[in-house]
């Protein structure tokens, strides 16, 4: 078979079944998976699927330009090593921001030993941290997003008055070249730009999933933050780029 | 108006669309030493090659003695009466030493119709030389067995029979001894006496200060000053050369250290390093810099035990080592990321698998039998892991130049490496394999692994390291945190300065 015939009956599998396993997909085609994992690499290039750990997901934009939020349970595994990562960038005795969103939360549970100031306008971060004895928790209040736990609006906005932030954390759906950084709600981008306004330094946190993709509202362009925490599978001319305008980019890897 | 002997106009160079040389006014006066200084990458090679005809210019005009001159190539600059000594020795070895000098210009006599060459003229012109200049060997011995820096005067009677007018040294002092490198000064002042330019090219500005002249100062493909050697310090030079601090890039992480796993003491090697000292510890970066020749290699090839006897202890995890060699630096979790060529320290022909457990082939044996299966899926494994773009089947010199250094992270590795000097680690590979390599190490360090980053490109080492050491003619002269370290201070320690002066 041909690898141009073995890629569409990827495709039409990842139509039908929303993902695909790199090992199965190896034996169903007597291939090894090493050639699996190019044909993957071909068809996330031409945007049919996204990859993840041990296969694909189908890339649901084909269909539908803009992103729409649902719980981000996926790449978890990536996430929970940005978390690591950004623990890091955290000292004793500062004032940091935590953003809505499930990396965010990944970030929160790594640093439960610091002791830290940590102003964040998402629910989940604040009782995750509800028992982490050396920290200091204050929540923006504001208007709750309905299903999730995101707080935006003026009262977020007058939460931000009169204070300063060390380093503001911000995770982000889309990170494009021509769009920049996005968000769901264009609510979520203006309390996040105004928090950026106070912060010394923003840190920008988003799993490799996220690159290439634009959601709703504009957040700001790429050298908005002078750090990007990510991982290793984002595409090269990401990584060049941030170099070249002296963003400095984290991404993981796992050793033992 | 002084005139100068030496003009080089609105010289202009690029290669590629990259512009190398940029309207650079380079004039030198008859009979001076000037030196021509700049961090590597500010076109004096460039400059140079031009100056010899082994490169044109995209455009300006080059004067000698007032006519413009034509160098389309080496001959025609040879003929101008210019002269370079390279870096690098450029005899005939297995030549003798009057044959190498002669070689191009032979003299002959003539026995009636015969046309003979005339050897007692060469032996005895040579002879007087070599005694001119100090040198106690003969013109009949073979090149070979001299010392490089004999080697170095030899190029330059060379030079002197040539009728060169103006000689090009380029760091002509590199591969020499202490003594060696006063006796090239004395022979220097002495043919500026004969009249003749010498345009010398070094990085080590405590030498240059000495010797020059004049000097012209290069940054980024401009001249920035060009002064009297004697109305400059070497703090200002560094200053010009260093321009302003590039923008941190790096991706440096925080990691909390953990206890000393390496400690040096009055470690020495051949008389090439001397009295060196430091310690390491889990989790940290400690940079060691200096200029090429200060012995930064030197140090790690004799930690890694290739160089020995050493004097002076090393310690491993608190365990005195008196002799060291690879196998027991490997054992004890050491090793020597090597790389300034690309695919140094890998097996070229050989594929990804076996380049991977070369070091620990335990790892995937039974009974001292490989498993191929285990190394394959070793491979696989690392493959993945640092994100190497190649196959478990590929042949290692046909992988990218990004790949082939990550292959060698995973080399090491997979030997459980704890403690990793990497040298020159990013030299040579695209700028998103740059990317990849600095947060190998910070895993690597995250991992609690500890790093000795040995590298001449200062923004990289300023942007990862911990503290930064910097190396001088075998010795560490200099220590830095990472708080208080510029690429004006490693310049300085780095080309000769002495603390008493230091800003």
């Amino acid at each position: 078979m041909f690898a141009i015939e073995r890629q569409n009956k990827i495709k039409e599998i990842l139509f039908k079944e929303k993902r695909v396993d790199v090992s199965e997909l190896s034996k169903l085609f007597d291939v090894t998976e090493v050639t699996i994992r190019r044909d993957l690499d071909k068809l996330e290039q031409d945007g049919f699927l996204i990859k993840t750990y041990g296969g694909a997901v189908l890339n649901e934009e084909v269909f539908k330009s803009i992103a729409v939020d649902e719980p981000e349970y996926e790449n978890l595994e990536d996430k929970q090593l940005i978390g690591s990562i950004a623990s890091h960038m955290v000292e004793n005795g500062e004032a940091i921001f935590l953003g809505p969103g499930t990396t965010c939360l990944e970030i929160a549970k790594k640093i439960k030993d610091k002791k830290i100031t940590v102003l964040t306008n998402d629910l989940l971060i604040a009782l995750e941290l509800k028992d982490a004895l050396g920290i200091k928790v204050i929540v923006s209040g504001g208007d709750l997003i309905q299903s999730t736990s995101m707080l935006v609006g003026r009262f977020a906005h007058q939460a931000l008055e009169g204070i300063y932030i060390n380093k503001a954390f911000i995770g982000v759906k889309g990170v494009n070249f021509e769009t920049g950084y996005t968000l769901d709600r264009y609510e979520e981008a203006l309390f996040l730009q105004e928090v950026s306004k106070i912060s010394r330094e923003v840190i920008i946190v988003a799993d490799h999933t996220k690159f290439n993709k634009t959601a709703f509202a504009r957040l700001g362009d790429l050298k908005m933050a002078k750090k990007v925490i990510t991982n290793k599978q984002i595409p090269d001319e990401y990584k060049s780029f941030f170099f070249e305008h002296a963003v400095k980019l984290y991404t993981t890897y796992e050793f033992e | 108006m002084l005139s100068y002997f030496l003009e080089m106009k609105k010289i202009t160079k690029s290669f590629n669309g990259n512009i190398v040389l940029k309207d650079v006014d380079f004039f030198v006066r008859k009979g001076e030493v000037h030196a021509l200084v700049g961090e590597n990458g500010a076109g004096k090679s460039t400059l140079m090659k031009i100056l010899a005809g082994v490169m044109q210019a995209d455009s300006g005009e080059i004067y000698i003695d007032g006519k413009r001159q034509v160098l389309n190539n080496p001959r025609q600059a040879q003929d101008a009466g210019i002269s370079t000594i390279f870096q690098d020795i450029n005899l005939f070895p297995d030549l003798t030493v009057a044959e190498n000098i002669f070689l191009q210009r032979v003299p002959f006599k003539r026995i009636g119709l015969l046309k003979l060459i005339d050897w007692k003229k060469i032996y005895k012109d040579t002879e007087k030389y070599l005694k001119y200049m100090g040198l106690n060997f003969k013109p009949q011995t073979s090149v070979k067995s001299l010392s490089v820096g004999e080697q170095k005067f030899v190029e330059i009677i060379r030079a002197m029979f040539q009728k060169a007018k103006i000689i090009i040294m380029d760091e002509p002092t590199t591969a020499l001894t202490e003594r060696e490198t006063n006796q090239l000064f004395e022979v220097i002042r002495d043919v500026k006496k004969l009249g003749v330019t010498i345009i010398f090219i070094s990085h080590r500005l405590d030498e240059v200060i000495k010797i020059a002249d004049s000097l012209t100062i290069l940054r980024d493909g401009e001249v920035v000053e060009t002064s009297i050697a004697q109305n400059v310090d070497l703090n200002h030079i560094v200053r010009m050369m260093a321009g302003k601090e590039v923008e941190d890039r790096y991706p440096k992480l925080n990691v909390k250290l953990g206890k000393e796993v390496l400690k040096v003491e009055g470690l020495g090697y051949n008389n090439q390093i001397k009295n060196i000292s430091f310690s390491l510890k889990s989790g940290e970066i400690l940079g060691l810099t200096g200029l090429s020749g200060a012995g930064k290699r030197t140090l790690a090839r004799t930690i890694f035990g290739i160089n020995r006897p050493f004097e002076g202890k090393i310690f491993i995890n608190n365990r005195v080592f008196k002799n060291i060699t690879p196998d027991l630096a490997i054992k004890n979790g050491l090793c020597y990321v090597t790389g300034i060529v690309a695919g140094e320290g890998l097996i070229l022909k050989m594929t990804v698998p076996s380049n991977i457990t070369l070091t620990n082939l335990n790892r995937v044996s039974h009974n001292g039998i490989l498993i191929r299966a285990e190394e394959l899926k070793a491979a696989r494994d690392f493959i993945n892991r640092l994100e190497i773009k190649a196959e478990e089947t590929d042949v290692v010199q046909n992988l990218s130049g990004g790949s082939q250094k990550k292959l060698l992270f995973a080399k090491w590795l997979f030997a459980n490496a704890r403690i990793m000097m990497i040298e020159d680690p990013t030299t040579g590979i695209d700028i998103s394999s740059k990317v990849d390599i600095y947060n190998i190490i910070n895993e690597l360090v995250r991992s609690g692994v500890a790093i000795i980053l040995i590298s001449s490109d200062l923004p990289e080492l300023i942007g990862m390291c911990d503290r930064i050491m910097v190396m001088y003619k075998g010795e560490i002269k200099k220590e830095f945190s990472r708080h208080e370290v510029t690429q004006e201070k490693i310049l300085y320690y780095a080309s000769g300065g002495e603390s008493s002066k230091s800003t």
